[in-house]
C-alpha cells in the first residue's frame, strides 16, 4: 500500500515478484503528474513532514528534561518519562523510518520484537521481584554475623 | 508471467535462463543481483532483511534493558543516588545531536530516492559529523567519570559486596582510591586528558585530510578511497569539537551559579541532605577510612554511598558502551555510503543501501531516546 | 570433495538428461569454493564443517564414556583422566555439540542446500551474507580451538556464573567464540526468513510450501528472536569476567539467577532451533516412504510455528531449583506442559500418514522410524522434568542427561542422518550403499538405546550428572551405557561408510530416486548451478500418489504420463489419460 498524504490517494501494489509490476508502474506514472516527488519503488518523505517531526522531537526532549529536573512526581516520574520517550520513539519509527508507509509485514516484524522484548523483561522482572526478599534476608544474615 | 496466470499450473522461472523472454532488461543493470527479478523484489528483500536485523538489535539491547529494569526495581535507591553524577546538559546536547542526525539521515534517504546526488552527499556527511560529535561528548563524560572514579564494581576500590567482600581483585582495571580526583583537581585532570584526545584526533584529522586531498589529485580514479580518508578526517575533527563543546557546557554550568564545580562534588553537596534520604545501606567503616585519607568531604559522602553503586555504573557503562559501539558501526557504514554516493552509485531505482543504513541509524537513535531519560533523568 | 566429484563428471549420465554442468563442476579450484556465493556449495562446506565438529565432539564423548567404565576410590584414584580433565571433557563435548554441530547442523548445512531449491528460487535472498555466516562459523570454531590450546574450559556448556567468572580456564575465548557463532546463526535465520517471504516463485503459495520449509522458517524465527539475547548475555559475561561490571557476579553485588534467566531465554528456544528442522525432515521422509499424501498438512505447518512461539514462554523450567520464586516456578511449569500439544500433533499426524501407506524401509525411512520412537521417549520424559515436585529429585541427574540425549541425539541427530541419506543422491549425484545404510540405522538405534536408557534408571536412582566418579551401585549401569556408546559409535562409522562409499561407487542417481513431489527432485542430480534448467512446476508438494515408478525408464514419472504411454503402446486411444489429473 502506498499512501499519498497530500491528496489521500492510495496505490495498492501487489509485490509478489512484481507480477503486477507493469500495471502498477502505469498507475504510478500517472500519479507522478500530481506528485513531483516521485520514486518508482517507495514513498518519499516530504520536507515539511521531516521538519515537523524533528521539531516535535526536540520539543518533547525539552519537555522531558523539564519534567525530569524540575518536577517532583515520585513514582509517576518513571512512567511519565517512559511515556514521553515512547512518544518520541513512535515519531521516529513512524516517520523517519517510514513504517507508516511500509508493508504490514515489516510493521509486524518490528512489533513482534517489542512483544518478545517485553516477554523477556516482564517475566524476568516478575521473578526477580519475587525472589528478592529471600536474597535480601540472606544478605542481611551474612552482614550481621 | 502474467498476473492472471493460473496458480495451479504456474511455472517458476527464477533464474533467468529463460528469463530473457520476459522482455525486461533489468539483468543488465549493474546493481541488480542476478537472483532477483526486479528492483522492487530486490528492494523488498533488503528491506525485510533490515527489519529482521533491527528485530535482532532490539532483542540484543533488551538484555541491557532487562538488567537495568531488574536492578532499578530492586535497588531504586542506588539509581536515585547515582543520577546526580550524570550531567543532564551533556546528555541533552547529545540527544539533540542524535535527533538532528536522524533528520539528516531521513533527508538523505529522500535525496537518494529523488536522485539528488549532492543533497545525499551533504546529508550523509552531516550525519557522520553528528555521530562523531556524539562520541566526542561521550569521551568527555567517560573521562570525567574515570577521574572521579565513578566506575563499575570490579574497578571500583570502594565497592563492597553485600556479603561484605572487598571487590576488585583480578580484573583488568582497578583504580587506586588515592588517585580519586574531586573539585579543581578533577577539572585539571579532565582537561589534560581531553587535551591529549583533542591533540591526537587533530593529528589524525589533518593527516587523513592530507591523504584524502593527495589521493584525489594524484589518483582521481581512487575517489572512493579519498572519500574514506575524508570521512575519517571529518569524524576526527567532529570528535575534537564534541570534546571542546562538552568542556564549554561544563564551564557554562559552572558559570551559571552551580554550586559544584564538578559533578562529583555533587556527591559532597548531596551529603547535606543525606539525613532526609531514604535509608541506604552504608559501607563498612573501613571503606570510609580509605576514602577519608583522600578528601575530607568524601568521608561523609561515602557514608551515604549505597551498596551496588558499582552495579549501577556497570549497567551505565554497558548500556552506553554498547550504544557507542553501534554509533561506531554506523559511522563505518555511513562512510561506505558516502563513498558510493560520491561515485554516483545511487539512483531512484537503486537507493536500498541508503534506506537500510538509515533504518539502522534511526534505531540507534531510538535506543538513545530511551537511554537518556532512563539514565540521566531519574533522580 | 570437489576433486572426487569432478573426476566422475567425464562419464556422463546414462539417461541422456544429464546436465553438462552441475554446481560441483561449475568453477574449479579452491577459490571457486572459498568465495562461492552458491547456496549449494555453501551448504556442502557447512556439511563438511559441522561433520568435523561432530567427529571431534564424538571423540570427546567416547573418552567420557570410557572414563566412566570404572568407579574410583576417592579423589586421588585416577582411571584415565584427572577430575579436572573430566570436567573439561564434558564441557567441550557439550559446547562443541551444541554450538558447532546441532544448531547449525540441519538448517545451515542441509537447509542451505535444499531450501532455495525446494522453494523454486535461484538462491537465498542474500548470498553474500550466507557466505559470511559460514565464515563466522569458522571463526567461532577457531576461537573454540584457541580455547582448547589456551587452558580449555570447565564451566559446562551453560557458562553459569559465578563459576564462569572465577575459574581459571579460557572462558573469555570460548564465550567470544560462542558469541560469534551466535551471529552466524542469526544471519542464517535472517536470510531464510527473507528468502521464504520474498523469493517464492509464482504459484508457490505458503500452503504449497513443503513442511521442511515451514520447519526451517519457524526455526529461523527463533534464531532471529532468541539468539541476540544470548549474544548480549555472553558479551556481558565477558565484561563481567574481564572488567567485573557487577551484573552477574554475586561477589560484586550482581545476581547469578539473572544470568540463568538470560541464558535460558535463549537456550530453551534454542532446543527448538535444534529440533524443529528435524521435525521438518521427518515430515518429508514419512510421506515419501509411505507413498501417501501427508496427513494434516496445515496442522503440522501451524504446529511448527506454535512450537517456535510457545518455546519462548517456558525457559525458567531449567531453573526450578536455582532459587527462582515459587510463583514463577508454577507458571513456567504450567506453560511447559502446553508445549507437548503441538509436539504431539506432529507425532500423531506422522502416524496417521503411515497408516495404510505402502511403507518401504529405505535407509532414510529406517532413521525416520527410529526418530519417532526415540523422540517420543525423549519428549515424554520431559514431562516429569517439567513437573515441579519430580524435578527437584531429577534435576542435575543422569535422568536429565538421558532426556536431552533422547531429544537431541535420538531426535535431531537421527533426523540429520535420515536427511543426509535422503538428500545424498541429490547433493552428489550418486546413491549411497543401501544395505549398509539400513544396517547402520539398526545398529545406531540399538546402540543409542543401550547408551541412554540405562541413564534414565541411574538418574532416577540419584546418579548426579557431570561427575567423574560414582558409587559402586551404579557400576553395572555405567558399563552398559559405555558398551552402548561403543555400539553407537560403530553404527555411525558404518553410516559414514555407506555414504562415502556412494560417492565413489554408488549408482548414478536419477533426478528423483524416491518419487517425491517436492521441487528439489525436479532438477537433475546434482542440481545445475542455477538450480533448474527448466522452470519447475509448482503444485501440491505431497501429491506423491501422482508419481509412479516406471521400470522401463527406471524413473518415477507422473501417473498420467504413464497411462498415456501404456495406452499408446496398446494403440487404444481413449481420453482416459486426460482425466488423470
Ligand atoms: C517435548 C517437551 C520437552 C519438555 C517438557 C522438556 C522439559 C525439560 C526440562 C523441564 C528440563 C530441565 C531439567 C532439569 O534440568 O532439571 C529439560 C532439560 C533439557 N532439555 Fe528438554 N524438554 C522437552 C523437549 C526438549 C527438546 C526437543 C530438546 C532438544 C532438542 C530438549 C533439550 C534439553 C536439554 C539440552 C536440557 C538440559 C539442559 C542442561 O541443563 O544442560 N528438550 N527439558
Ligand atoms: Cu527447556
Amino acid at each position: 500500500m502506498k499512501r499519498f498524504p497530500q491528496c489521500g490517494c492510495v496505490a495498492s501494489d501487489d509485490r509478489t515478484n512484481g507480477s503486477n509490476r507493469k500495471q502498477r508502474n502505469v498507475f504510478m506514472a500517472a500519479h507522478a503528474h500530481d506528485h513531483a516527488e516521485y520514486n518508482p519503488i517507495g514513498h518519499v518523505a516530504s520536507k515539511p513532514m521531516l521538519l515537523t517531526v524533528f521539531f516535535l522531537l526536540v520539543g518533547l526532549t525539552a519537555l522531558t528534561i523539564w519534567q525530569g529536573t524540575q518536577l517532583e512526581l515520585g513514582t509517576w516520574e518513571l512512567i511519565i518519562v517512559l511515556v514521553i520517550a515512547t512518544a518520541k520513539a513512535s515519531l521516529v519509527v513512524l516517520f523517519f523510518m517510514h513504517l507508516r508507509y511500509d508493508k504490514p509485514l515489516n510493521v509486524f516484524a518490528f512489533l513482534s520484537s517489542l512483544l518478545f522484548m517485553s516477554l523477556f523483561i516482564g517475566l524476568t522482572l516478575a521473578d526477580a521481584v519475587n525472589y528478592q526478599p529471600e536474597v535480601s534476608a540472606k544478605e542481611e544474615d551474612a552482614a550481621s554475623p | 508471467m502474467s498476473a492472471t496466470a493460473d496458480p495451479s499450473t504456474a511455472t517458476a522461472d527464477p533464474h533467468g535462463t529463460a528469463g530473457h523472454g520476459h522482455g525486461h532488461d533489468d539483468h543488465h543493470e549493474p546493481f541488480l543481483a542476478h537472483h532477483f527479478e526486479s528492483w522492487q523484489q530486490q528492494f523488498d528483500a533488503g528491506k525485510l532483511g533490515v527489519w529482521a536485523f533491527l528485530v535482532q538489535e532490539v532483542l540484543f539491547f533488551s538484555g541491557l534493558f532487562c538488567a537495568y529494569a531488574v536492578y532499578r526495581m530492586l535497588h531504586p535507591e542506588v539509581f536515585e543516588y547515582a543520577d546526580q553524577f550524570l550531567s543532564v546538559p551533556h546528555g541533552a546536547f547529545n540527544t539533540v545531536v542524535l535527533l538532528f542526525s536522524s533528520l539528516t539521515m531521513a533527508w538523505g534517504v529522500r535525496c537518494a530516492m529523488l536522485g539528488q546526488r549532492n543533497g545525499l552527499i551533504g546529508c550523509l556527511a552531516v550525519t557522520l559529523f553528528c555521530a562523531a560529535l556524539f562520541l566526542g561528548v561521550k569521551a568527555y563524560e567517560y573521562s570525567e567519570k574515570y577521574h572521579a572514579q565513578l566506575i563499575w564494581a570490579g574497578a571500583d576500590p570502594l565497592t563492597v559486596s553485600p556479603s561484605g567482600m572487598q571487590a576488585g581483585a583480578g580484573h583488568l582495571l582497578e583504580l587506586d582510591p588515592e588517585k580519586r580526583a574531586v573539585g579543581e583537581q578533577l577539572e585539571e585532570r579532565l582537561a589534560s586528558t581531553l587535551h591529549y584526545l583533542e591533540f591526537g584526533m587533530g593529528v589524525v584529522g589533518l593527516l587523513t585530510l592530507a591523504a584524502a586531498v593527495g589521493i584525489y589529485y594524484a589518483k582521481p580514479e581512487r575517489i572512493g578511497l579519498a572519500v574514506v580518508f575524508g570521512a575519517i578526517s571529518l569524524s576526527a575533527i567532529a570528535i575534537v569539537i564534541g570534546a571542546m563543546a562538552s568542556m564549554g557546557i561544563h564551564h557554562m554550568m559552572h558559570a551559571s551559579g552551580h554550586e559544584a564545580t564538578a559533578d562529583s562534588e555533587a556527591e559532597a553537596a548531596h551529603m547535606a541532605e543525606a539525613e532526609d534520604e531514604p535509608p541506604v545501606h552504608t559501607a563498612t567503616p573501613g571503606t570510609a577510612e580509605i576514602a577519608g585519607s583522600t578528601h575530607g568531604a568524601s568521608v561523609k559522602a561515602e557514608l551515604s554511598r549505597p551498596q551496588r553503586l558499582g552495579t549501577f555504573f556497570g549497567i551505565y557503562y554497558a548500556m552506553t558502551g554498547v550504544h557507542a559501539l553501534h554509533i561506531l558501526g554506523g559511522m563505518v557504514v555511513l562512510t561506505w555510503l558516502l563513498a558510493r554516493a560520491v561515485k554516483g552509485h545511487f539512483t531512484p531505482n537503486y537507493f536500498g543501501p541508503v534506506d537500510y543504513v538509515g533504518l539502522y541509524w534511526h534505531l540507534v537513535d531510538l535506543v538513545w531516546i530511551y537511554l537518556f531519560p532512563l539514565l540521566y533523568l531519574i533522580g | 570433495m570437489a576433486t572426487i566429484l569432478e573426476t566422475r563428471h567425464a562419464d556422463v549420465m546414462p539417461l541422456g538428461h544429464a546436465p553438462q554442468d552441475n554446481y560441483l563442476t561449475h568453477g574449479r579450484g579452491f577459490l571457486s569454493w572459498a568465495l562461492t556465493l552458491d547456496h549449494k556449495r555453501i551448504g556442502v562446506m557447512y556439511l563438511c564443517a559441522v561433520c568435523s565438529a561432530f567427529l571431534l565432539g564424538g571423540i570427546f564423548a567416547m573418552l567420557l564414556r570410557t572414563e566412566l567404565l570404572m568407579p574410583k576410590n576417592g579423589p586421588e584414584d585416577v582411571f584415565l583422566f584427572t577430575r579436572d580433565a573430566y570436567n573439561q571433557l564434558f564441557t567441550l563435548h557439550g559446547a562443541i555439540m551444541v554450538f558447532l554441530f546441532i544448531i547449525p547442523g540441519i538448517p545451515a548445512a542441509l537447509g542451505n542446500f535444499i531450501l532455495p531449491i525446494m522453494l523454486g528460487a535461484k538462491d537465498v535472498a542474500f548470498p553474500r551474507l550466507n557466505l559470511c555466516s559460514f565464515y563466522l562459523w569458522l571463526v567461532g570454531a577457531l576461537f573454540f580451538v584457541l580455547m582448547l590450546v589456551t587452558g580449555g574450559l570447565d564451566t559446562g556448556w551453560t557458562f553459569y556464573t559465578p563459576y564462569s567468572t572465577s575459574t581459571s580456564t579460557a572462558v573469555v575465548t570460548a564465550v567470544f567464540g560462542a558469541f560469534i557463532l551466535g551471529f552466524s546463526s542469526i544471519f542464517t535465520g535472517l536470510n531464510f526468513i527473507v528468502t521464504v517471504h520474498t523469493m517464492r516463485p509464482p504459484g508457490m503459495t505458503w500452503f504449497r510450501m513443503p513442511l521442511f520449509l515451514w520447519a526451517i522458517y519457524s526455526t529461523a524465527l527463533v534464531q532471529v528472536l532468541a539468539t541476540p539475547v544470548l549474544a548480549i548475555t555472553l558479551l556481558l559475561l565477558i565484561a563481567e569476567r574481564t572488567l567485573g561490571i557487577g551484573i552477574f557476579d554475586p561477589a560484586l553485588g550482581g545476581d547469578p539467577v539473572l544470568f540463568q534467566h538470560f541464558f535460558w531465554f535463549y537456550s530453551h528456544p534454542a532446543v527448538y532451533i535444534m529440533i524443529l528442522p528435524a521435525f521438518g525432515v521427518i515430515s518429508e521422509l514419512i510421506t515419501t516412504f509411505s507413498r501417501k499424501h501427508i496427513f494434516g498438512y496445515r496442522f503440522i505447518a501451524y504446529s511448527s510455528v506454535a512450537i517456535a512461539i510457545l518455546g519462548f514462554l517456558v525457559w525458567a523450567h531449567h531453573m526450578f531449583v536455582s532459587g527462582q520464586s515459587a510463583i514463577s516456578a508454577m507458571v513456567f511449569s504450567a506453560i511447559t506442559f502446553t508445549i507437548s500439544i503441538p509436539t504431539a500433533i506432529k507425532i500423531f499426524n506422522w502416524l496417521a500418514t503411515m497408516y495404510k501407506g505402502s511403507i518401504s524401509y529405505a535407509t532414510p525411512m529406517c532413521y525416520a522410524l527410529a526418530f519417532i520412537f526415540l523422540f517420543t521417549i525423549g519428549g515424554l520424559t520431559g514431562l516429569p522434568l517439567g513437573t515441579l515436585s519430580t524435578d527437584i529429585h531429577l534435576h542435575d541427574t543422569y535422568f536429565v542427561v538421558a532426556h536431552f540425549h533422547y531429544v537431541m541425539m535420538g531426535g535431531t541427530l537421527i533426523a540429520f542422518l535420515g536427511a543426509l541419506f535422503y538428500w545424498w543422491p541429490k547433493m552428489f549425484g550418486r546413491m549411497y550403499h543401501e544395505r549398509l545404510g539400513q544396517i547402520s540405522a539398526v545398529i545406531v538405534f540399538l546402540g543409542f538405546n543401550a547408551t541412554f536408557f540405562p541413564q534414565f534408571i541411574m538418574g532416577a536412582k540419584g546418579m548426579p550428572r557431570r561427575y567423574a566418579n560414582y558409587l559402586p551401585e551404579y557400576h553395572a549401569w555405567h558399563v552398559a551405557s559405555t558398551i552402548g556408546a561403543y555400539t553407537l559409535g560403530i553404527g555411525l562409522v558404518i553410516a559414514a561408510i555407506a555414504l562415502i562409499w556412494g560417492l565413489y561407487r554408488g549408482k548414478r542417481a536419477p533426478a528423483n530416486p524416491w518419487g517425491s513431489a517436492t521441487l528439489e527432485w525436479q532438477c537433475s542430480s546434482p542440481p545445475p548451478h542455477n538450480n533448474f534448467d527448466a522452470p519447475p512446476v509448482v503444485g501440491d508438494p505431497y501429491a506423491i500418489h501422482q508419481l509412479v515408478y516406471d521400470p522401463d525408464q527406471s524413473a518415477w514419472v507422473p501417473r498420467q504420463e504413464k497411462i498415456v504411454e501404456s495406452e499408446a503402446m496398446l494403440e487404444r486411444h481413449t481420453d482416459a489419460g486426460t482425466t488423470g489429473h
